[in-house]
């Protein structure tokens, strides 16, 4: 397909033809309707017109139009007619436009007859995308317009709504093998139409969320008519119609659910141990792929003799794939391409489940179909030991399992962190199948997280309240943990949010009344915080004041202190003077002159 | 203890005690075993198994062991046995019941909740390729058993009931279980001690796995089964009184008798009447050379499932 957008579909047709035919041959149109006779003589080609009408004929003739009179429902002599009127020049391709009734098997196989007769020359046609998303918006408004859909340059005349699946199928059992595409898809709907899909615009939150899934679901969403290019098959015309659904594996057997489980061949005892609880379980509707990433040469031989060792009535239940390149997400989602279960679960080649691990996500399932079911999971610490007496390099049970992860599933808390190990939920598989919503191998780590919320918010989840599998973390050995640094880590998790971030979010029934819990919760939070921070305030101006009072006590007492001290020094410099010196004899006289005149004083008179 | 070479490619009888087993639980059991001894007879580990199932449940599983095992057929087995008690014998006595016609060289007490791995039998086989080894444990999966073991020979104080492999040799030695004292509970502390004290090692296995259906509580603890709270609460009492340790004895009892709940109460009243009566055990292992008392446990455990 090119990759210039086209303005109108009589560019699509021409840029198709373009590429199909070398200059100085001859377009046989037979849809003349269409006026692409200009578009094709621009670009170096004859346009011959076939019309069916003689006198339309004429009067395009006498315009200038090279021009002849045919009917499909006589090829023969239709070639002849045309054969003709090409003479040397030879024919570049049919074009049969969107007028013919692509389902109408006469029509095809006389275009195919014609084609054949003149050499296998490419047909081109165009077709209306009933699954472009401005009419699936119309729809869910109620409304329906049929005439939305015929070509919009061309003739209002509509013979039958495709998809591109069910257009592929009709070609396809017509006798038609597609050779090019130029689809044409109109940058932006008319005015016209936006104005009648206004509530769904892709600007409002509610259009770009139908705009968001209808485009993650299956491509062709702005394409407004499928314009491609066939060559008539080998096989001719196929006799039995073929189903256009496409990802539906070749079997009889419908389990409830395909377990994937990952593995890179290298861990081959905890591997066993996996499958040995897989084996175990109390309900035995599913199937398991044991999905090899990458092995190294011979690794898969034991593991398929492992699976081989258990009970056919359960080995014959499981099926080991391998599969080559890419990251983490890969194997689940080439596991997810042949699964033929309704739901799908994951487990690493480390992981344990209960015996009920099955029957809780069935029961969930049944209970409340179409949604994720999501159990909960414990951990435990192993740590690896070789050497051990058995012979066997194993490992050690270090710890007693700890259940981290909450019971019940919480959106809003798994927008924070990923609380939900992929051994964790299971969930639709044709969330993968059909609405192409498998893991992200974009992402080195936390593909699980991405993943589940992305089904969560398409699905809703249910949850199994119950610890139905164990998770094991390794200490002191590599993991996706260690494997990464923390750098990539949290590069990775904004870059999820960042993208969820992007885009309106949908949450499930309750999530009001929980948001408007957390709301009150966090409001109630600032109120406290508010208050206790006023009464900070109030004890902080409590403190200066206390300080400040302080301060002006101590500064008093410094005075004081310093009035002190100068009293002192003054009294010490009396002390030290020379005339203080030089008194003394005299202060020493006075003061026995003071004590004998005291004495003296004291005695009784003599003379009484 | 034996000074003979186990017998290349030994019997083995493989035995299991239903009590209200469903025909869905025994079919998941019985598969799983029948891939375990189709392997071991495979790699000539044994050259020959029979599987006998006693069942203590008011109404019988099956009419016979035909019907037992159904579509299933023998499969590996040279013949399967299945007997209805009409009584709830314990797994103690439905085990005794079983033990006494095993005239295989090996026997394989497991409980109907297990599933075994492919390669189970073999490599508890495999651990009884020491002729020291009297008694080998299977690694229980998911919930593996915290009781601790050395790394180097695999020693353990005793082997769990729900899986473990035993020479025919050892059982006639010490007599089975002590169903005077055991019904379903401790019964395997007991019996592994009572062979240790005969000179037999207790080994546990880890690349003999084992699935046991145990299941985590929400905050991580394993539910107990029916009855297992009454009987553990016996057996605290039981065995310290068995292997002379009286004063624990007492002090537990005492610690019963102590509780608020009516079980744990109803249990001790129970067990200081046999004291009065003198119908409690004769003490053994009088040196204490087997007999392990750490805690709430019956051995050095790695961890517990009670931490919270």
């Amino acid at each position: 397909m090119s990759g210039d957008r086209q303005d109108s579909l009589r560019d699509c047709v021409a840029a198709l033809v373009d590429r199909l035919a070398a200059g100085g041959k001859v377009v046989v149109d037979l849809a003349p309707g269409d006026r692409i006779a200009e578009a094709i003589t621009t670009l170096g080609l004859f346009h011959l017109g076939v019309h069916a009408d003689p006198c339309s004929a004429q009067r395009m003739a006498e315009q200038g139009a090279e021009v002849v009179t045919g009917q499909l429902s006589d090829p023969a002599t239709l070639f002849a007619t045309v054969e003709r009127a090409v003479g040397g020049r030879g024919v570049a391709a049919l074009y049969a436009g969107g007028a013919v009734d692509l389902a109408t098997a006469p029509a095809m196989a006389a275009l195919r007859d014609l084609s054949v007769r003149m050499g296998s020359v490419p047909l081109v046609v165009h077709a209306a995308n009933v699954t472009r998303l401005d009419v699936a918006a119309k729809l869910l408004m109620g409304r329906w317009d049929p005439a939305a859909l015929s070509s919009p340059d061309g003739p209002a005349t509509l013979s039958a709504f495709f998809s591109d699946e069910l257009l592929a199928a009709t070609m396809a059992r017509a006798g038609w093998s597609p050779v090019d595409v130029e689809d044409f898809a109109p940058a932006r709907a008319a005015e016209d139409d936006r104005a009648d899909v206004a509530p769904l615009d892709r600007r409002t939150a509610a259009g770009a969320h139908l705009a968001r899934i209808r485009e993650a679901w299956a491509p062709f969403g702005q394409v407004e008519r499928f314009v491609r290019a066939y060559l008539p098959t080998t096989a001719g015309v196929a006799v039995a119609p073929s189903s256009v659904a496409g990802n539906e594996p070749e079997t009889g057997w419908r389990p409830f659910l395909s377990v994937l489980v990952r593995t890179r061949g290298i861990r081959p005892e905890t591997l066993e141990e996996t499958l040995l609880t897989l084996a175990a379980q109390t309900c035995d509707d599913f199937e398991v792929l044991v999905l090899v990433h990458d092995p190294a040469p011979g690794a898969a031989e034991p593991i398929e003799r492992a699976i081989r060792a258990f009970h056919p009535s359960f080995a014959g239940r499981v099926r080991l794939v391998e599969v080559s390149d890419g990251g983490r997400s890969r194997p689940l989602n080439v596991g997810a391409g042949v699964a033929r279960g309704r739901y799908l679960a994951m487990l690493d080649d480390d992981d344990l489940a209960f015996a009920h691990w099955v029957e809780a996500f069935k029961e969930a399932a049944d209970r409340a179909p179409g949604r994720v079911v999501r159990a909960c999971v414990a951990s435990q610490q192993v740590a690896r030991r070789a050497g051990a007496w058995d012979g066997a390099d194993g490992y050690d049970v270090v710890s007693r399992p700890r259940v981290d992860y909450p019971i019940e599933f919480d959106h809003v808390a798994h927008l924070r962190d990923n609380l939900t190990p992929n051994n964790g939920y299971a969930f639709p598989r044709t969330l993968v199948c059909e609405l192409h919503q498998g893991w992200d191998e974009s992402l080195p780590v936390l593909e699980d997280w991405e993943h589940l919320l992305r089904a969560a918010s398409i699905c809703g989840v249910e949850s199994c309240p119950t610890v139905s599998a164990m998770l094991r973390a390794w200490v002191g050995a590599e993991t996706s943990k260690t494997a990464h640094s923390v750098e990539e880590w949290e590069a990775t998790r904004q870059r999820i949010v960042e993208r969820f971030d992007s885009a309106p979010l949908l949450l499930d029934h309750g999530y009001t009344a929980r948001l408007r819990a957390h709301e009150a919760e966090h409001h109630a939070a600032e109120v406290a915080l508010v208050q206790r921070t006023k009464e900070v305030q109030r004890l902080t101006a409590a403190l200066a004041a206390t300080r400040e009072h302080l301060e002006a006590t101590v500064a008093e007492g410094k005075g004081l202190r310093a009035q002190r001290d100068d009293a002192e020094r003054r009294l010490a410099a009396v002390y030290d003077s020379n005339s203080w010196r030089v008194m003394s004899a005299a202060r020493r006289g006075a003061r026995v002159v003071r004590w004998c005149a005291r004495f003296l004083g004291d005695r009784p008179s003599a003379g009484g | 203890m034996s000074d003979q070479e186990p017998p290349d490619e030994p019997t083995l009888r493989v035995q299991t005690v239903l009590y209200r087993t469903g025909r869905a639980a025994f079919t998941r059991f019985y598969r799983g075993i029948s891939a375990a001894c189709t392997v071991a007879l495979a790699s000539g580990s044994i050259r020959a198994a029979v599987l006998v199932a006693g069942d203590s449940s008011p109404d019988p599983l099956a009419d016979g062991a035909e019907e037992l095992v159904g579509d299933d057929g023998p499969g590996p087995f040279a013949s399967v046995e299945y007997d209805h008690y009409g009584a709830n014998l314990g797994s103690a006595g439905g085990h005794n019941r079983l033990f006494a016609r095993a005239e295989e060289d090996l026997v394989l007490v497991c409980n109907p909740d297990t599933y075994a791995s492919p390669h189970l039998v073999t490599e508890l086989v495999a651990g009884l390729a020491d002729p020291t080894v009297g008694i080998v444990e299977a690694r229980q999966l998911p919930l593996e058993h915290p009781k601790a073991h050395d790394p180097v020979t695999g020693d353990t104080s005793w082997a769990s009931g729900s899986c473990f492999l035993t020479r025919t040799q050892v059982v006639r030695g010490i007599g089975g279980f002590d169903t005077d004292l055991f019904f379903l509970h401790g019964d395997d502390v007991d019996f592994s001690w009572r062979a240790r004290l005969q000179g037999w090692r207790v080994v546990h296995r880890p690349s003999a796995r084992v699935f046991h259906d145990k299941r985590l509580s929400d905050d991580g603890v394993i539910l107990p089964g029916e009855g297992e709270l009454e009987h553990s609460a016996r057996v605290s009492v039981l065995l310290p009184w068995r292997y002379s340790r009286r004063d624990l004895a007492l002090e537990r009892l005492r610690s019963l008798e102590a509780m608020p709940d009516d079980l744990s109460r109803r249990v001790g009243m129970e067990l200081r009447d046999r004291i009065r009566a003198g119908t409690m055990p004769d003490p053994i292992d009088p040196d204490n050379m087997v007999a392990e008392f750490i805690g709430a446990d019956y051995a050095d455990h790695r961890f517990s499932y009670a931490d919270a």
